[in-house]
């Protein structure tokens, strides 16, 4: 028999929710979420190769489309996106946030983009807010500064390359705080 | 001057936009792309297509060489260089005239005197076309004339640079005691980026709107308005909604600042279509801001409340066909704009890119959608990230907001993020509804994202965890190639997830 199981679901005041799903049936499930509350959910319409459910949740028809992208299910639901993580394959941990990316000694890729320049060496001490590397996407430059004053450890940005979001292109050991 | 092939040296929305109106007028339009364009809806629409090699701008949609070259090859006589890209190069526009072809848009002459902000202010100035008070600052004007101007100017001021754009070297002054060391740092800070440290001062307009008036000139010295178009709302210092009328002008400003627009036109012999830009300020006072040489981006609220077509329009004049009279252009109900772009609100809107896996548009009543993408497309990093434009319209404002809420929330698109959640939120805002708003509107109302509804977030979940719902997949067959397809369903997957032991 199928047991419940837990999925965390960011949510754009509240954080990391998580929520308790436990099949019922065919294409019918119980859910219950962290402030108590039980709902019935129910697929209605046949979900199609085209990404197109309707579900009834509690009393609340939703009409929804979906697809995947490389990393995630993107969600169309109420006139609004919601970027959902894809399971990833293994066990996995509620509430852990995909990109461990504002890490505060590293310069990470806010956007995706093409490295401009970069005005960083491995050993260099650099100062909180020093502009380190510079990047483009779409007609619009990013200037990235250092998160904080220390030495640069390591540079993995090359003019000219292109990175993904999220990437780390100059990581820097900190100074010891005052 | 007759044509009868143009090149839309342009890309996205308005390339589609572009052919489209060259083929309704009898034409034959002629589509230019770069290699990840391959497959973008201009160059299947067009009659005859350039393919270029290259990703970047510079190597494709700029390289005007090329382009002309194959323009003689393919039998091209005229050019319409859309907005952005060569729209606003004279030096481009020359070339097109010394190779017989016919540029679509104002004189070459005009193209520079406008592009330079300092010669546009003095020939409107000389015009009587109202400017904001300045003083030029050279490096021997004595720092006590430079104090008493700006006291005479009037407090706050804006240190500018003359080189500059994009906010840089750019600074407000509230008091007599910082002006000359701010000035001293925009100096600097012009320097380095432009190596160029000249700096003017101007009034600084509190709470200032951006209001824009439609011209048109023709070859037999007629100059006229189409209205205005209200553009406050912008972030990042672009536009992402506009509407016309704009609900900051009674009927008396209204024409004060279309007449003043005309008077610009025809003082500049302004041929073909143009947009006089001007800041308003809360007492009704406006100030000329600068012309742009083109077609704008937000062309289409003009055509929804006049019923005029100005690309056709274009076409006429670039003919030598005289313009319809002042007279016979009203402005008819309200229109919107919402410019949709490939890009995510919550991280300083920042671009995103990715595959578009579904676009869905608003199809019914007064709605227009502007687009130049289709399902299956990549958005990269190589271009501008506006996706498309929907345009709306009602008999009264009320009216058309109501129908983009709804062309918003019957937008589609999966793949990349967007900012069609965040577009609702503002046109639902009471602030931006009451029509009083200026450009500081994003800054001084931060949108924040609804949260969601328990409903919404039960649903979440139940689809975050799609393997578990492997019953739902009609398909067995496995997907072999799941992160390409550009229609691919989450719930076809299904079974592999299963099969990958992560089905509950």
């Amino acid at each position: 028999m199928p047991t419940p199981s837990t999925v965390s679901i960011a949510c754009p005041q509240h954080g990391a929710q998580d929520i308790a799903v436990e099949p019922t049936g065919s294409n019918q499930w119980q859910v219950t979420l962290p402030n108590g509350t039980t709902l019935p959910v129910t697929l209605t319409a046949p979900a199609g190769p085209d990404g197109k459910a309707t579900f009834t949740v509690g009393n609340v028809q939703f009409a929804t489309q979906a697809a995947l992208t490389n990393d995630a299910i993107h969600l169309w639901l109420n006139g609004r996106l919601l970027v959902l993580p894809r399971p990833k394959q293994g066990p996995q941990r509620a509430g852990s946030s995909a990109a461990a990316g504002a890490s505060g000694n590293a310069i990470v890729a806010s956007m995706p983009g093409k490295i401009i320049s970069v005005h960083a060496k491995a050993g260099q001490a650099v100062t909180a807010g020093e502009v380190l590397v510079v990047m483009e996407s779409m007609k619009m430059e990013l200037s990235l500064a250092a998160p904080c004053a220390g030495t640069v450890d390591a540079v993995n940005a090359t003019e000219g390359n292109t990175v993904d979001q999220g990437a780390v292109l100059v990581s820097i050991n900190a100074d010891e705080a005052s | 001057m007759t044509f009868t092939k143009v090149l839309v040296a342009n890309r996205g929305e308005i390339a589609v936009r572009l052919i489209q109106g060259i083929q309704q007028a009898g034409l034959q339009a002629v589509a230019v792309h770069s290699e990840p364009d391959k497959h973008a809806p201009h160059v299947a629409l067009a009659d005859d297509v350039i393919s270029l090699k290259g990703q970047t701008s510079a190597e494709t949609y700029l390289d005007t060489a090329t382009l002309l070259a194959e323009c003689k090859r393919l039998g091209v006589d005229a050019i319409h260089p859309g907005y952005g890209f060569l729209s606003e190069n004279a030096e481009f526009a020359r070339a097109c005239k010394k190779a017989g072809l016919t540029f679509i848009g104002p004189s070459p002459e005009v193209i520079d005197s406008m592009g330079d902000k300092i010669t546009a202010k003095k020939l409107m100035d000389d015009a009587g076309v109202p400017i904001l008070p300045s003083i030029e600052i050279t490096d021997d004007t004595p720092e006590k004339a430079i104090e008493a101007e700006a006291e005479k100017i009037g407090y706050p001021v804006l240190v500018k640079a003359a080189a500059g754009g994009g906010g840089k070297g750019m600074r407000r002054v509230d008091s007599p005691a910082d002006l000359l060391a701010s000035m001293a740092a925009a100096q600097r800070e012009a320097t380095n980026a432009f190596g160029d440290g000249r700096v003017f001062i101007e009034k600084y307009v509190v709470s200032p709107r951006h209001v824009e008036i439609q011209i048109f000139g023709d070859t037999h010295g007629n100059a006229i308005h189409l209205w205005e178009r209200e553009c406050s709302i912008q972030r990042r210092h672009q536009k992402i909604i506009e509407e016309s009328p704009s609900p900051a002008l009674d009927d008396a400003l209204r024409e004060k600042m279309a007449t003043a627009a005309v008077t610009a036109a025809k003082a500049l012999n302004y041929t073909n279509a143009g947009t006089v830009e001007f800041i308003l300020a809360p007492n009704g006072e406006f100030y000329f801001l600068e012309v742009n040489t083109r077609l704008q981006v937000e062309h289409p609220v003009t055509e929804l409340v006049t019923g005029l077509d100005l690309v056709a329009l274009q076409l006429l004049v670039a003919k030598g066909e005289a313009l319809p009279s002042q007279s016979a252009i009203t402005q008819r109900g309200h229109a919107v704009e919402c410019r949709i772009y490939a890009e995510d609100p919550a991280n300083n809107f920042l671009p995103s890119i990715g595959t578009l896996h579904r676009c869905q548009w608003p199809i019914g009543p007064n709605v227009r959608v502007d687009t130049g993408i289709v399902e299956g497309n990549a958005v990269s990093i190589h271009y501008d990230p506006m996706l498309a434009k929907l345009i709306c319209w009602g008999p009264n404002r009320a009216a058309a907001l109501a129908t983009m809420d709804w062309a918003l929330q019957n937008t589609v698109i999966l793949g990349v993020t967007t900012n069609i959640g965040f577009l609702r939120q503002v046109i639902n805002h009471p602030q931006f509804i009451s029509g009083e708003f200026d450009t500081h509107f994003l800054e001084h109302h931060p949108i924040t994202e609804p949260a969601l509804s328990d409903e919404e977030l039960a649903l979440a979940a139940i689809i975050s965890r799609w393997p578990a719902t492997a019953a739902l997949s009609k398909s067995t067959t496995s997907t072999t190639a799941p992160n390409t397809a550009p229609t691919e369903s989450p719930w076809a997957l299904a079974n592999n997830w299963r099969n990958a032991g992560l089905g509950v």
